[in-house]
């Protein structure tokens, strides 16, 4: 017998059996003609039936959902000393509690209340970056110490996963702050009209946010490597030095210097660029064939790579500071310069992703946030915020945290401040 | 039968206006194999070309605003041995979307809310082959039928804009179905599938040298996406893999002249991964589907006929969140419907077939992270006239039009602390959901037997979409021809 036969013959007997069992029982026959006469009289009914399913309609209660966002309790402490000598109590009131979403990129700013404590309200789980400023007045400062100085007090707490609902604590310390500051970085680029990657309009504006005049002779402006933020010495890959042997370059109280990166009006080769032609400084690289225009040039102290002192159009951190010699602290393994964090009079960090805060160059005394946040070419430029006038000076804000002092404006604004209400 | 119900279940799902159909290919064939041999009259061997060409803005966020597809199908039956046959199909698809915005996946509303997207717009094309091979067999004096059917498709999809994703589709279903013969008024069929779908998306590389720098969206439900700038290349790969039982039942002369009832349960899990060497989780949902049909035919006065016939579908997707591991999402669909169709055969040659069809239906769609809900209950009722002429010169034709509306009920929509992602997407999906809209069609068959055994089958059909009193949407119209030629034994 082959096997198809064996098949079939199985399948057979089983029919067979269902036959004898099902279909040819008597009583289940007689049920079977039953439910055949009912039927013929249920007609009517089985058309109304489709009918009535034919005009149901489908619907759903439905509430207001529940979602998942939740609050979170910051308290700011000082364990300075500071506070506790202004109010009593370690808890630092009115701090500005600034908090950034790492996976969605949401922002939410909070003031710190009596007890010191910030509520972020409706904050979605996820990891969050928190950085912490809170600034004391002139008056403050002097109520206490007797000397007639502003004092800043920054934090950050890098990382936290906010699951539920929880709370933490920030310590903050104080920080110096800078009379030199950086007031505007157009680092980013202008798009492509008709040259692409278009970087040479670079410009740095440095600020005289004091009452008195600075001199820029011998200042360096450095960039910085990421991976060193807790160590004391910044690893630069480029390193500039103003020029001038100690009062060759004064900087009156609310004057700004701009350093270019070429002193020439970039509008004749992109046409969404600027004129940088009227720059104080450029800097120069001449054994690299860079054009050298009419500012005057910086001083290389040290150059690692590139054809020009090109600022990365996506993440990078500058810094001004002053040393009596810059080579004195050496390099490290990969011919980077090293110079002492405790020379910087400003420093800012910007990022074209602004949730990467594990990359972060500068430590918090530094620059306790990020500013940027746009895309490369987007010629976009970031501005030092204006916190008040005194007569007519600007003073810009500087809290040591970026993200707090500076904002983002759709166009460079090389030697003059935006201003909203004019504009 | 089961070819009614489809087509049924395809003419209400432009309620929602999308494709019902797991992977977009409507030349699949998803009724019992095992009645195949039962609905068997020759051999033949078919060999065609299907167009589609759909353009318009009335749409969802992610649908393209063209769509031009292009089949060259061979498809044929024939018998084997004494008591089965043999089909199959096979096609080569081109397809070329406009416009497509951001999401990689390739039906970004069959209810999954993670979705892999970047922030390009522009357009993509594909090209693919897919067959589909069946085999039935009766045994037992005609009483028992045995069938089995295989599905696969591969395809490739590029989008012509960085950063370039490519998409790759490997979609397999096997099909295996029984049915029975009670006696001359009952037959029964039970036909189980297991699916097995999967989508791979990858971009390219970023680069410092590329001119942008695109966003990547990992989209999460119906607010705030994660976002990545592009500084890297993503890959993800999404599978859906299921199980789909389908019963069916034929009563003949008993209450009615014919009586028609399926039953479907499928259920299935969608997960997606991302990372290529290091899969990361990035969501799963559990999806389940139920669904009926019920088709009733009735004799009239002399040769004319009255057929009403009843639907229903209930789907229901619960999405778990990648890392918190608890539901996030929850997309509920339900539709109720029905219809009626007189068959009046005016003589031998010609049968008016007038038709009047409605339904009800609701979407919901609940994020339970970002606590946004919308809900769109809906009712649809349209009527369409259909003319066949048969035998004249040897030619068949059948031609229709039809009209259908659908007014969306009290549609509730709670959003609270809402991000850019809902302003920009999400809150627009739903203007196009709570949109009033009446679509109308006319389609076209004509069967010419040009030499003997030797056909000619052309198909032409015209349906346009249109919104009722809004400024946002124009319309969506959507033209499709078939040419084929057929040999007969």
């Amino acid at each position: 017998m082959t096997y198809s036969n064996k098949i079939d013959k199985t399948l057979r007997m089983v029919q067979k059996t269902f036959e004898m069992v099902v279909l040819n029982n008597a009583i289940l026959k007689d049920i079977i003609t039953l439910f055949q006469k009912s039927f013929d009289h249920l007609k009517g009914g089985i058309v109304f039936l489709i009918f009535v399913i034919f005009i149901s309609s489908c619907t759903e209660n439905v509430s207001q959902p529940k979602s998942m966002r939740l609050n979170y309790y910051v308290t700011v402490m000082d364990t300075s000393g500071l506070t506790e000598s202004l109010t009593g109590d370690i808890v630092v009131k009115d701090a500005q509690v600034f908090a950034s979403s790492i996976s969605y990129q949401n922002y939410v700013e909070q003031k710190s209340d009596e007890n010191g404590k910030a509520i972020l309200e409706n904050i979605l789980p996820d990891v969050y970056n928190f950085s912490v400023t809170r600034r004391y007045s002139k008056e403050d400062v002097e109520s206490v110490t007797g000397q007639s100085v502003e004092r800043v007090l920054n934090g950050q707490f890098q990382s936290v996963n906010i699951t539920e609902e929880d709370s933490i604590e920030i310590y903050v310390n104080p920080v110096s702050l800078g009379k030199l500051v950086f007031s505007e970085i157009y680092y980013n680029g202008s798009p492509a009209d008709p040259i692409p990657y278009y970087f040479h309009d670079q410009f740095t504006e440095l600020y005289n946010n004091s009452a008195d005049t600075i001199y820029l002779d011998s200042m360096l402006i450095a960039d910085i490597e990421s991976g060193f933020a807790e160590e004391g010495f910044i690893h630069a890959v480029h390193a500039y030095m103003f020029p001038g042997t100690g009062k060759d370059y004064p900087l009156a109280p609310g004057e700004f210097k701009l350093i270019a990166q070429d002193a020439v009006n970039h509008s004749e080769y992109n046409h969404s660029s600027i004129d940088l032609s009227w720059c104080d400084f450029e800097y120069f690289v001449e054994d690299k064939g860079d054009v050298n225009y009419d500012a005057t040039d910086m001083i290389q102290i040290h150059h690692k790579y590139g054809n020009d002192f090109l600022y990365s159009v996506m993440n990078n951190a500058l810094v001004i500071m002053k040393v009596k010699n810059p080579y004195e602290w050496g390099y490290d393994d990969f011919e980077r310069i090293l110079l002492p964090k405790d020379n910087i009079f400003d420093a800012v960090e910007y990022r074209d992703n602004l949730s990467e805060v594990e990359y972060k160059r500068l430590d918090p005394s530094l620059d306790a946030g990020i500013t940027g946040g746009f895309e490369m070419y987007s010629g976009q430029s970031i501005q030092r915020k204006i916190e008040r006038y005194e007569g007519e000076r600007a003073i810009l804000m500087d809290n040591n945290n970026s993200s707090i002092d500076f904002q983002v404006l759709e166009k460079p604004t090389p030697g003059y401040f935006f201003d909203e209400e004019t504009e | 039968m089961m070819k009614q119900y489809f087509v049924m279940l395809l003419l209400l799902s432009i309620t929602f206006g999308q494709i019902e159909n797991y992977t977009g290919i409507s030349t699949a064939n998803e009724s019992n194999p095992a009645w195949l041999i039962n609905d068997y009259t020759s051999d033949f061997q078919n060999l065609g070309i299907e167009m589609n060409n759909g353009k318009g803005d009335f749409g969802l966020m992610y649908e393209p605003d063209k769509i031009f597809d292009i089949n060259y199908i061979a498809k044929g039956e024939k018998q084997l041995f004494k008591n089965g046959i043999f089909s199959g199909f096979v096609a080569f698809h081109q397809q070329q979307l406009g416009h497509k915005m951001w999401v990689h996946n390739r039906n970004p509303y069959l209810g999954f809310p993670f979705l892999l997207a970047d922030s390009s717009i522009g357009d993509m094309k594909l090209n693919g082959i897919h067959w589909q091979l069946g085999y039935s067999h009766k045994l037992l004096d005609d009483k028992l039928f045995l069938g089995s059917q295989l599905f696969y498709n591969v395809d490739e999809e590029i989008k012509d804009i960085f950063p370039k994703p490519i998409i790759k589709h490997r979609d397999m279903a096997l099909s295996l179905g029984a049915g029975y013969k009670f006696n001359q008024y009952l037959q029964s069929g039970i036909n189980y599938t297991y699916f097995d779908f999967q989508e791979q998306a990858k971009t390219s590389k970023y680069s410092q040298d590329q001119d942008k720098t695109p966003l990547i969206f990992k989209i999460r439900g119906l607010d705030n996406p994660i976002i990545f700038r592009g500084e890297t290349s993503e890959e993800r790969k999404q599978t859906f893999i299921g199980h789909n039982l389908k019963v069916d039942t034929k009563i003949t002369d008993v209450i009615a002249k014919e009586i028609t009832l399926l039953g479907e349960f499928e259920t299935g899990e969608i997960e997606a991964v991302d990372g290529g060497s290091y899969p990361i989780n990035q969501g799963t949902m559990d999806a389940t589907k139920l669904a009926f049909f019920v088709d009733a035919r009735f004799p009239l006065i002399g040769k004319s006929e009255i057929k009403f016939c009843t639907f229903g579908e209930n789907r229901k997707y619960n999405a778990d969140h990648p890392d918190l591991n608890i539901e996030v999402f929850e997309f509920k669909k339900e539709q109720l419907g029905g219809g009626l169709e007189l068959i009046f055969p005016l003589n031998d040659h010609i049968t008016f077939t007038p038709k009047a069809f409605g339904s009800s239906q609701f979407l919901k769609r609940e994020d339970k992270f970002n606590g946004v809900l919308d809900y769109f209950p809906s009712t649809s009722f349209g009527g369409s006239l259909g003319i066949e002429l048969v035998n004249y010169s040897k030619i068949n034709q059948n031609m229709s039009v039809g009209y259908s509306t659908t007014k969306i009920g009290d549609s509730e929509i709670f959003a609270e602390n809402t991000g850019w992602y809902y302003n920009e997407i999400t809150a627009v999906e739903e203007i196009y959901y709570g949109t009033d809209s009446y679509t109308y069609w006319i389609d076209y068959h004509l069967n010419f037997q040009f030499k003997e055994n030797r056909f000619v089958i052309f198909d032409i059909k015209y349906q346009s979409w249109n919104p009722v009193d809004n400024d946002y949407f124009d319309d969506y119209k959507d033209l499709s021809v078939g040419l084929k030629f057929e040999i007969r034994k």
